[in-house]
C-alpha cells in the first residue's frame, strides 16, 4: 500500500549493533543474518579524532528529528589493534517487504524507493559499500543485480590497500576527513506474481590501520558513521 | 502523478552560494532572494580541522551511483575579518519547489552535515514566494518546527578560555529529518528550503597565538511524491 516518505532507519556505530567478517561479503552475511561475531567499542583513543555527533539539543522530544531519540555513534573497532591491519565491518537495517496485488487482468505492484546518507570517520582508510540483501530460504543473500543508485560501488577514502600510506602522510590526514555520501535507490518489485519479497539495506566497510611512522607513540585505530535511510512506497502498474 | 524518492539538491559551503547577514534570521532572507553579501572562501586556516567530504572516487569519472557525484566538496567559509568572539551568520537556499494542482504532495527529507569552528547554531526553514520575495513560512511544517539547532555555546564565546582537547570544533554534527510542503488544492505554490548558520568564533586561551574560523557543510535533500 502506499505510504509518503517516512523515516526507515538510523543506523550507527556501536558495539551492539555491527557485525565484523574475515572480509566485506563475509561481514555484510553476518551483518544481514544477525549471526557472527560483533565489532567492539572503542574510546576515542586519540584526543585528536573528529567526532560524529547531533547536535547537542537534537534531543526527544524537543527536536523535531525523527531520529532525536538515538544516542550518538561509538568509535568501534575489532581488537586487538595493530599496524597495517584490515578490518571488514557490517551493519544491517531492519528488513521491508514489497508484494503485489493481483486484480484481473492487472497486477499492481508495491515500488520501495530509500534515500540513504552516510557520513564516515576512519582511522585511517576505508571502504565503503551500501548492498540490498533479499531473504531467499531461511537467510538473506546478496541481490545478484544491485538497483540502479547502489551500483555494488566501493567507495575509496584515503588508500586502504596501501597501509605503508602512514609512513610519509603528514598533517592534514586522512583520518581527519569526515566522508558523506547519499544516493537513492528503488527495491527490486515483487514480480512477476506478487509474492511478497523481503529486503534488508547493508552497509558495509574495510577499515584499514595505515603503518605509523617510528616516531609516533601509539597508532590508535577506529572507525564510526551515523547513516539514516528514508522509505516511500508507492505503486506501479505490472 | 506519484513518483519514487528523487534527488532534489545538494547545497554546499563555498562563497558562490551562502549569504551573509546581521544575523541568521537577515542571513536566510538574504539566502532565499538572492540579495546582501556573500561570504568567503577561506583555506583550511588549522591544519588540525577536520574536514567534510565526498569519498574519494564519488566522482562520474569513476562510475559513482550518487545523484550529486559531480559536485564539488565543500570550501570553509568564514566572514572575514576573522577576530576573537565574533558573531557571524550564514545562509543558502535550495532550489524552488513547486506544487501544482495536478501534483499536490511533496515529502522533503533534508540530510544536514557541519563543521564549525568553534559554536554554531544552525536551523532549516521553508520560504514561499509571496509577490515577489520568498519569507520564511509563518507556521513551519511538522519536522522543521522552527527549531533552532545548538552545537557548543555559540551565545558564549568565553568557553574558549576554558575549553581543553577534544575541542567542539572537532565534532562535526549530522542531522536529518522531514516534512511535508503545504498544498492549496487548485493552487501553484513556490517555496525554497532554507539553511541558515550562526557560528561563533570562540575567545582564544592565552596560549593560543592564533585563533582560526570556519564553517563548513553538506547537506543532501531528496523530494517524494506520493
Amino acid at each position: 500500500m502506499l505510504h509518503p516518505m517516512a523515516p526507515f532507519q538510523r543506523l550507527i556505530s556501536n558495539g551492539g549493533t555491527v557485525f565484523v567478517g574475515v572480509d566485506r561479503e563475509e561481514a555484510e552475511i553476518y551483518a544481514a543474518n544477525g549471526t557472527g561475531g560483533m565489532a567492539s567499542a572503542v574510546t576515542m583513543l586519540s584526543l585528536d579524532w573528529p567526532a560524529l555527533k547531533k547536535y547537542d539539543n537534537d534531543l526527544s522530544p524537543a527536536s523535531p528529528s525523527p531520529f532525536s531519540g538515538d544516542a550518538n555513534p561509538e568509535y568501534i573497532w575489532q581488537p586487538p589493534i595493530s599496524d597495517g591491519q584490515t578490518r571488514a565491518f557490517a551493519i544491517a537495517s531492519n528488513s521491508f517487504t514489497v508484494t503485489g496485488l493481483f486484480i484481473p487482468p492487472i497486477t499492481t505492484f508495491e515500488r520501495a524507493t530509500f534515500s540513504v546518507c552516510l557520513s564516515a570517520f576512519s582511522d585511517n582508510a576505508m571502504t565503503a559499500k551500501i548492498t540490498l540483501y533479499e531473504q531467499v530460504g531461511g537467510s538473506y543473500v546478496k541481490v545478484p543485480a544491485q538497483p540502479a543508485g547502489l551500483g555494488d560501488f566501493i567507495l575509496v577514502a584515503g588508500t586502504p590497500n596501501t597501509s605503508s600510506t602512514g609512513l610519509t602522510e603528514t598533517i592534514p590526514y586522512n583520518w581527519q576527513d569526515i566522508r558523506v555520501y547519499s544516493t537513492s535507490f528503488t527495491a527490486p518489485l515483487a514480480v512477476p506474481t506478487g509474492a511478497p519479497r523481503t529486503f534488508k539495506v547493508v552497509i558495509s566497510f574495510m577499515a584499514t590501520n595505515y603503518l605509523p611512522i617510528a616516531p609516533v607513540p601509539g597508532n590508535p585505530a577506529g572507525l564510526q558513521f551515523i547513516a539514516d535511510l528514508y522509505q516511500e512506497v508507492d505503486e506501479v502498474i505490472g | 502523478m506519484i513518483v519514487p524518492i528523487t534527488p532534489f539538491d545538494r547545497l554546499v559551503s563555498n562563497s558562490s552560494i551562502i549569504s551573509v547577514g546581521i544575523d541568521r534570521d537577515a542571513a536566510a532572507m538574504n539566502a532565499a532572494n538572492t540579495t546582501g553579501g556573500v561570504t568567503n572562501d577561506i583555506t583550511r586556516l588549522s591544519l588540525k580541522w577536520p574536514s567534510v567530504r565526498k569519498y574519494d572516487n564519488d566522482k562520474l569519472a569513476f562510475g559513482s551511483p550518487s545523484p550529486f557525484a559531480s559536485i564539488s566538496n565543500p570550501e570553509y567559509v568564514w566572514s572575514t575579518p576573522i577576530s576573537n568572539g565574533q558573531f557571524t551568520s550564514y545562509a543558502v537556499a535550495s532550489k524552488i519547489v513547486t506544487t501544482s494542482p495536478e501534483d499536490p504532495r511533496i515529502s522533503m527529507n533534508v540530510n544536514l552535515v557541519a563543521f564549525a569552528d568553534n559554536a554554531m547554531t544552525a536551523q532549516i526553514s521553508l520560504f514561499e514566494e509571496t509577490g515577489s520575495m520568498y519569507t520564511k513560512v509563518a507556521v513551519q511544517p511538522t519536522g522543521l518546527d522552527n527549531f533552532i539547532l545548538i552545537a557548543g555555546t555559540p551565545n558564549d564565546p568565553t568557553t574558549g578560555l576554558t575549553e581543553g582537547l577534544p575541542y567542539n570544533w572537532q565534532d562535526v554534527r549530522v542531522y536529518s529529518t522531514f516534512f511535508q510542503v503545504p498544498v492549496t488544492p487548485a493552487v501553484t505554490r513556490n517555496f525554497k528550503i532554507v539553511i541558515s548558520f550562526g557560528a561563533t568564533n570562540y575567545l582564544p586561551s592565552n596560549l593560543i597565538e592564533e585563533n582560526p574560523a570556519g564553517l563548513q557543510f553538506i547537506a543532501d535533500i531528496y523530494a517524494g511524491r506520493v
